[in-house]
C-alpha cells in the first residue's frame, strides 16, 4: 500500500529546485523581500522574515525565475512572510504579498500575524494561506479559530505528541495540515520567543559569516541549553527524578518513525526545516521512509528501516533522542 | 494616569501575599500543569475579601481542554469575583468565545508577542563597541531608527486588530515593561497592563528548569529559580519553571499602562 504524504521542503536559490523534485520533493517553501527592507528592517533582524540572511531571495528577476522553474516541474512554492509586523510595516508587506502572489507557481503564503491575517481577510486574499508554526496550534480549537480567520493549512507546533497530531487532524479533515519531519529543531516553543536572533551570523569558531551587527556568537537560547545540563542533574541528585533529557532536541530532529503511526492520516505534509543550505538528502530520507512504509507489519520493524536509512544517508546515528512530538 | 496595583500568584497558599493588592491573578501563564482546579477556585472565591480576581491561563494542549470545562462553569456563575480570563491561546479564546460569550477576555502576554530579551538593547539602541574577532575589525552598522521603534512596539497595535478585540470581548492587553523606549498609543476602549518586574523571554513544554514531564511533576519549579549570571550582556537570564525572564526594576517604561502586575 502507498501511503500518500506530500514533502514540503525549503530553498533559496534556482540551482536545487530540480535536486529537490528528484529527491522527492512535492511543494517547496522560502520567502522573499526586496533588498532595499534592509534600510529600515535589516533582514539580519529577523523582524519581517524568521530567517535571516541566505533564507530569503532578495531579488525579483531570480526570485521569479525561481518559482517559474518550480511551476514548470509542478511543484507549488508557498512564500513565508512568517515575522510579527507592526502598523507602519503593514503596507510593505501586504504590497510584498500581492507581488508575489500575481506569479503562477505561488500557491500560498506562510504567515502568523493575527493583525496580517485579518488584513488578509478583509482583501479577500485568494490565495492559500498557511499559519505557521509561530501560530502555536496546540489543539483543535486553535485549528477552527485560524480555519474562521481564511486558513486552509496549519503547521502544527514541534512541541506536540503524536495522539496530539492525530486528535487534533481527524477533528477537521478539511483543513491541511503540515508536520515537521527532518531537519532543525528548539528547545522552546517557536511562536512564543522572543529571544533575539541574529548573533548566529557569527559561527562558533567566531568566523564572520553575515557582519551586519553583533559581536556575538552564541544567543541567549544557546546559553541556556548549555547550562541546563548541569541543572537537570542537581535536580536529579536533589529530588531523586529519573529525567529524561530533552536536550538532543536541540540538535537536527527527526519525525521519520513516527510515520507509522501517522501513515492513515490524509492531507498531511511533511515538513524539512531548512531554507538557507540545500536539503536534498533531507528530503531523500524522508521520501525513503514514507517509501518504506509499504514494506513493513510493525512499529518496530519501521523503527528499525527507519534507523537504518539515516545510517544510510550518513545523517546521524538515531539512539532514540533526536525526536519531534516526543512530549 | 492611576494604576490599579495587582498580584499575580499560582497557588492558593500565597493568597496572604496579596493582601496589599487591589486585585488577584490567579494561574500561570506558561504551565498547562498549574492551572487552577476548581478546589482552587472555591477558596479564593470564599477568601478574596471582595477583590476582583482575574484568572490566567496557559497554553493547552488538546488532552487538557476536558479540564477547563467544569472551572469555565464555575467562572461563569461566579464572575462578579472571577471578571476576567487571561488567555495565552487562540484555541483556548476560540472555545470562550464560541460557548461563553459573556466571559470578559484579556489577551496574555504570550500573544502579545513583544520582543524583549535584553541581550538586545546594545545592539538596537547603538550602543555596541567596536571590537576585533580573529584579527578581523568589527565596526558595527548603525541600525535604522525604525528597527528600534519596532523593538518598543506592541505589535497588536493596529487599527483592524484593535476592531477586533472590541467585537470579541477582549478587554485589555498584558504587556512586558521593555527595557528600552516603547511605543504605544492603543485605543481608548482598550486597556493595558504591565507585568512588573520579571519580563518573559520564552517558555519550552520541555519543562525547561527540571527537565521532567508528567508524572514526575509535583511544581518543584515553584519552590526556586535558576539564575543565568550575566552573560556579556546587563542582565542576567532566570530560569523559573518553564519560562525564561529577565528582571527589569525601572519602571519609567511604563506609563502608558494602567495597571501593574507584580509577578515577583
Amino acid at each position: 500500500m502507498k501511503y500518500n504524504f506530500n514533502i514540503t521542503s525549503g530553498f533559496n536559490n534556482i540551482n536545487v529546485i530540480e535536486a529537490l523534485k528528484k529527491a522527492g520533493a512535492t511543494e517547496l517553501y522560502t520567502g522573499f523581500f526586496d533588498k532595499s527592507v534592509n534600510h529600515k528592517y535589516p533582514i539580519a533582524f529577523n523582524i519581517l522574515n524568521r530567517r535571516g540572511e541566505d533564507a530569503n531571495f532578495t531579488d525579483w528577476h531570480a526570485f521569479k525565475k525561481a518559482v517559474n522553474l518550480a511551476e514548470k516541474l509542478k511543484l507549488p512554492v508557498y512564500i513565508t512572510f512568517n515575522g510579527i509586523y507592526t502598523e507602519p510595516q503593514y503596507k510593505l508587506i501586504t504590497d510584498t504579498i500581492k507581488k508575489v502572489s500575481v506569479l503562477d507557481g505561488v500557491k500560498g503564503i506562510i504567515i502568523n500575524d493575527i493583525p496580517l491575517l485579518l488584513v488578509l481577510k478583509e482583501k479577500g486574499y485568494k490565495k492559500e494561506i498557511v499559519v505557521s508554526t509561530g501560530g502555536t496550534v496546540f489543539n483543535h480549537h486553535a485549528v477552527s479559530f485560524y480555519k474562521s480567520l481564511g486558513a486552509k493549512r496549519i503547521i502544527l507546533d514541534r512541541q506536540l505528541s503524536i495522539k496530539d497530531i492525530i486528535e487534533i487532524i481527524n477533528y477537521d479533515k478539511t483543513m491541511q495540515y503540515e508536520i515537521f519531519a527532518f531537519g532543525g529543531s528548539c528547545f522552546f516553543v517557536d511562536g512564543f520567543c522572543s529571544f533575539f536572533h541574529c548573533s548566529e551570523n557569527l559561527d562558533c569558531n567566531r568566523n564572520i559569516i553575515n557582519t551586519y551587527n553583533v559581536n556575538m556568537c552564541e544567543t541567549g537560547c544557546h546559553l541556556i541549553e548549555r547550562n541546563i545540563e548541569k541543572f537537570s542533574d542537581y535536580y536529579k541528585k536533589k529530588y531523586g527524578l529519573n529525567s529524561k533529557n530533552f536536550l538532543a532536541n536541540m540538535n537536527h530532529s527527526c519525525n521519520l518513525c513516527s510515520l507509522y503511526d501517522l501513515k492513515n492520516l490524509k492531507n498531511v505534509s511533511l515538513k524539512i526545516v531548512n531554507r538557507k543550505k540545500s536539503t536534498v538528502s533531507f528530503v531523500e530520507v524522508v521520501k525513503e521512509a514514507a517509501d518504506g512504509l509499504g514494506k513493513v507489519k510493525t512499529k518496530k520493524e519501521y523503527t528499525g528501516l527507519c534507523k537504518k536509512i539515516l545510517r544510510g544517508k550518513g545523517l546521524f546515528n538515531c539512539d532514540g533522542s533526536r525526536c519531534y512530538y516526543n512530549i | 494616569m492611576k494604576k490599579e496595583k495587582a498580584k499575580i500568584i499560582s497557588s492558593v497558599s500565597k493568597i496572604g501575599l496579596c493582601s496589599k493588592f487591589e486585585r488577584i491573578y490567579f494561574g500561570d501563564e506558561f504551565c498547562q500543569y498549574k492551572i487552577p482546579s476548581l478546589k482552587d477556585l472555591n477558596y479564593l472565591k470564599r477568601n478574596s475579601n471582595g477583590k476582583k480576581i482575574s484568572l490566567v491561563f496557559p497554553y493547552i494542549s488538546e488532552y487538557y481542554f476536558h479540564k477547563i470545562e467544569k472551572l469555565l462553569k464555575f467562572i461563569c456563575a461566579n464572575n462578579a469575583i472571577f471578571d476576567e480570563i487571561v488567555f495565552n491561546d487562540w484555541g483556548f479564546f476560540y472555545y470562550i468565545r464560541k460557548n461563553y460569550p459573556a466571559l470578559k477576555l484579556v489577551m496574555g502576554r504570550l500573544l502579545t508577542k513583544q520582543k524583549t530579551d535584553p541581550f538586545a538593547k546594545d545592539i538596537i539602541t547603538n550602543m555596541q563597541k567596536p571590537g576585533a574577532l580573529k584579527q578581523k575589525v568589527f565596526i558595527p552598522k548603525k541600525v535604522p531608527k525604525e528597527t528600534l521603534e519596532y523593538f518598543g512596539s506592541i505589535p497588536v497595535n493596529s487599527p483592524i486588530f484593535h476592531k477586533f478585540m472590541i467585537e470579541n470581548n477582549i478587554v485589555r492587553i498584558e504587556s512586558d515593561n521593555l527595557n528600552w523606549d516603547m511605543n504605544v498609543n492603543l485605543r481608548k476602549k482598550i486597556k493595558i497592563s504591565v507585568y512588573f518586574p520579571y519580563v518573559k523571554i520564552s517558555t519550552t513544554r520541555y519543562c525547561g528548569q527540571l527537565n521532567m514531564l508528567k508524572n514526575n511533576c509535583i511544581r518543584q519549579c515553584e519552590k526556586s529559580a535558576v539564575t543565568l549570571k550575566k552573560y556579556r550582556t546587563k542582565f542576567n537570564y532566570i530560569i523559573k519553571g518553564n519560562a525564561v525572564f529577565f528582571k527589569n526594576a525601572k519602571i519609567s517604561n511604563m506609563l502608558f499602562a494602567d495597571r501593574i502586575v507584580y509577578n515577583d
